[in-house]
């Protein structure tokens, strides 16, 4: 099974896990915008 | 596409000397020369860092890669959200407080010592070096191309760029010419994705097509390398990425710690996002298209394809813009490596470690005038020794990204992390994990035939690895006391600044 063209491992490992980690530095940052971490 | 070439060079480099001789008109003081005033929004820190992290060879070099290993395995995705991960939660903030300018900045403010400032300035000037050499290659490439001039002349001019445009403008007229060229940059590479396109088709089948020419160039170890080498990569990048010079003092230019931390999985993202098509992409259509012609020379991949698309559909012109595009991404990463280096030796080197302790006083001008000599002393050097290197763009750039890692990225991560880390495990973890990994890199640049005959293991690791573990240990050896100064101490835990009582006086 491919999507984008690309095998599912391979997905996982450049799509995936990189855009989870990057959700929550949006989060992280998300909330020292708004002042409620510092 | 020579003609051409030559007047969509003269137009852009016109443009790039105006604003660089208007920003010179707004340099005053070394914290503009080296921090533009510490003035960044969100919105100008991104670009910055997108430019300065975005270096001529993450195309030239990374499409080179790509095309020869594989485009998943080059790509180091979970190392990159990894390392921001780390600046964002454990670095941004206290480095935007301390308010310096460089690394060695951070080290000798942290750690209270000139030996381990001083040592940290050598680190950044060397791996500046071995990052310019990159840079100058990609120069070669990509102006010889351009202007069908010869190699080495093409490189000349590359340096001879670099080094007048800082010179003039510094920090400021760096960042105002990110601007336009981080414009250039993507308008010139995705000007020849149509052109791409109608050659190789999209994403989904110019993949299946790199799969059927080379078996496993989608996987996720690529074509050639082992599980050893690939985890080796992966570690180059998260300490490479996450002590990154050049972006680190884009952190310094922020204008709050609040900036400083957002900017950065914004540029993030979107540097993500622009090597998926820049490297997966167009790696994979130069395996398809043009591999056979490169494949003793891959570093000429993405101009050949550049060439190639742009002769198939009948627009030389895209060519040029394209190649421009990568010219603009060379330059702005360039420009902020020189200033990195100037900044090593005049503010590190010379004022902290010298003048300033030993009571000498001596003015901005001098500071400036001091770091413009290095900045044209470090092109040249790097002139030189890119004329006599051989390896491929990208490996060179692990390399330099790899010498700072392992000299920082362990004082900087626990240093900034515990008040008991002391000067003394800080130095010994610095100087041993960049001599290891110094070491390490000989058989890697110098010696890869006898290695690959004799000791093939020494090439399946990366000099990250060992460079990391001989940094570790004297890390591991935690001070039972706080030996910081009243003033470091408030600067970087000024939450245990009151009331602690084993401190330094």
């Amino acid at each position: 099974m491919r999507i984008l063209g690309l095998p599912l491992p391979s997905f996982f490992v450049l799509i995936v896990v990189p855009a989870i980690i990057v959700a929550y530095q949006f989060y992280y940052c998300w909330q020292v915008y708004t002042g409620r971490r510092d | 596409m020579l003609t051409i070439g030559v007047i969509v060079f003269a137009i852009y480099m016109t443009l790039l000397m105006a604003i660089s001789v208007v920003a010179a008109r707004h340099q005053r003081t070394s914290e503009d020369f080296w921090v533009a005033g510490r003035r960044f929004g969100i919105g100008l820190l991104v670009i910055a860092e997108m430019a300065s992290v975005l270096h001529g060879g993450s195309v030239q070099g990374g499409v080179a890669l790509a095309a020869r290993f594989g485009g998943v395995a080059i790509l180091p995705f979970i190392s990159f959200a990894v390392a921001s991960l780390i600046v964002v939660r454990f670095f941004a903030k206290k480095l935007r407080m301390m308010a310096g300018f460089t690394l060695p900045d951070y080290m000798g403010a942290r750690f209270e010592g000139t030996f381990i400032r001083g040592y940290s300035a050598v680190i950044v000037g060397i791996s500046s070096v071995l990052y310019m050499i990159a840079q100058i290659r990609v120069m070669g490439f990509l102006l010889e191309r351009l202007l069908g001039i010869p190699f080495i002349a093409a490189m000349g001019l590359g340096t001879g760029i670099f080094v007048i445009f800082v010179t003039l403008g510094g920090l400021l007229a760096v960042v105002w010419t990110d601007i336009f060229l981080f414009g250039l940059m993507w308008a010139g590479l995705f000007a020849i994705l149509p052109a791409v396109h109608s050659a190789v088709g999209g994403l989904s089948t110019v993949l299946d097509r790199a799969d059927q020419v080379a078996p496993g160039w989608t996987s996720v170890r690529g074509t050639a390398w082992s599980w050893t080498y690939l985890v080796s990569w992966w570690l180059v990048w998260v300490v490479g990425y996450s002590t990154r010079i050049t972006m680190i003092t884009k952190v310094f230019a922020a204008k709050d710690t609040r900036v400083a931390r957002v900017s950065l999985p914004i540029t993030d993202a979107l540097f993500m996002i622009f090597l998926l098509y820049g490297n997966l992409y167009l790696g994979a259509a130069a395996r398809v298209l043009v591999w056979p012609q490169v494949s003793s020379a891959p570093d000429q991949a993405f101009p050949a394809l550049v060439t190639f698309v742009s002769q198939l559909a009948g627009t030389p012109w895209l060519g040029a813009i394209a190649i421009t595009g990568v010219v603009s991404a060379a330059i702005a990463t360039a420009d902020s490596l020189l200033l990195m280096s100037g900044a090593a030796i005049a503010h590190d080197m010379l004022r902290k470690c010298y003048y300033e302790p030993h009571g000498i006083v001596k003015d901005e001008r001098f500071y400036l005038r001091a770091s413009r000599i290095t900045i044209v002393i470090v092109g040249i050097v790097s002139f030189v020794c890119a004329i006599a290197t051989p390896d491929l763009i990208l490996n060179i750039v692990s390399y330099a990204v790899a010498l700072v890692g392992v000299a920082f990225f362990f004082p900087m991560l626990f240093g900034m992390g515990s008040p008991y880390v002391s000067r003394r495990a800080a130095t010994w973890s610095s100087v041993a994990g960049s001599i290891v990994g110094v070491i390490w890199t000989i058989p890697h640049l110098a010696y890869s035939a006898w290695a690959r005959q004799h000791a093939p293991w020494i090439l399946d690791i990366h000099p990250v690895v060992p460079g990391l573990v001989a940094a570790l240990i004297p890390m591991l050896r935690r001070s039972t006391r706080i030996e910081m100064s009243p003033t470091a101490l408030k600067l970087f835990f000024p939450e245990r600044a009151a009331g602690t009582p084993a401190m330094r006086t």
